[in-house]
């Protein structure tokens, strides 16, 4: 199995979380991560990022803007249509 | 999942007459994601919403102009994208250019230098409202293109395919920037949370 250094690992993060790594090259950083500490640290909080903004909550339109949208939509409407 | 190729080109032939309701469907369907992606490049609630109703005007007028070779979704994001860059543009002409130069900027094998392990933080440290704050704000300091990548991707849970045809970028570049952001954010949030960890390391060993 091929070798890899830290600015590699680092590379590749998202395509190994992403699952886009084939199994050969995510076993290479793995073996690297395993022992190198600073890449398993860069590693973990590479994925707790990706994480917390997972879970960041999302916010929505109000029901009145949503309200406004579309009456405003609905106003131009007979305008478009005519357009087409 | 299912995508129903025919519901959708039913859908959007709807749209077309100028049917009323599926014209109010689309505005349910698609307003909150619009909203969100408007808002991050924004950063103001009153100026999304305005990108929000012109995004929904324009898609409504130049529906006939729609050639499916992307989603419809995909094209309301598109939309969206280039009204608000349109608006940023106009806005602060300076900021464009400035973000074009941290584009080409070389990440190359730079290694942050003392790192902590602050991923296992316990839970609560990432709930206050103080890291709810940090993780908004490293948001915001990103490059727009990088941004705005993230927040279709991550935030809004658009497949790689979707956000390369929504921004006009090919899927390759898409994830280039997904990982620069993500390497920006983890960077920007270590100097946080590190700090945060330190802390806790201490109040372990010296107990009150």
């Amino acid at each position: 199995m091929s070798q890899i250094d830290c600015p590699a690992v680092r590379a590749q993060l998202s395509a190994y979380l992403d699952g886009d790594l084939d199994q050969d090259a995510a076993q290479a950083l793995l073996q690297h991560a395993q022992s190198c500490r600073e890449c398993t640290t860069f590693l973990n909080t590479f994925a707790r990022t990706v994480t917390l903004y997972d879970n960041l909550p999302k916010p929505v339109l109000s029901a009145d803007a949503q309200a406004r949208l579309k009456r405003a939509v609905s106003l131009e409407l007979p305008v478009f249509a005519k357009e087409q | 999942m299912l995508v129903p190729d025919e519901q959708e080109r039913m859908f959007i032939e709807r749209l077309r007459r100028g049917d009323k309701s599926a014209c109010a469907q689309c505005v349910e369907m698609h307003s909150d994601g619009l909203y969100r992606v408007a808002l991050r490049m924004m950063r103001d609630p009153q100026e999304a919403e305005d990108v929000l109703q012109e995004t929904l005007l324009n898609a409504f007028k130049g529906i006939a102009h729609f050639d499916g070779r992307s989603s419809l979704k995909t094209w309301l994001y598109r939309i969206a994208y280039n009204t608000a860059l349109m608006r940023l543009r106009g806005a602060k002409q300076q900021r464009v250019s400035v973000e074009d130069t941290l584009e080409a900027e070389d990440e190359g094998g730079v290694l942050p230098e003392a790192l902590h392990d602050w991923c296992c933080l316990p839970e609560r440290e990432f709930e206050t409202a103080d890291a709810r704050e940090q993780l908004e704000n490293a948001i915001r300091s990103l490059p727009e293109n990088l941004r705005i990548v993230f927040v279709m991707r991550e935030l809004e849970g658009l497949s790689t395919l979707e956000t390369a045809n929504a921004l006009g970028v090919s899927e390759q570049v898409v994830k280039v920037r997904l990982h620069r952001a993500r390497i920006t954010l983890r960077d920007r949030l270590s100097d946080y949370f590190g700090e945060l960890m330190i802390r806790h390391q201490v109040e372990m060993y010296e107990p009150n």
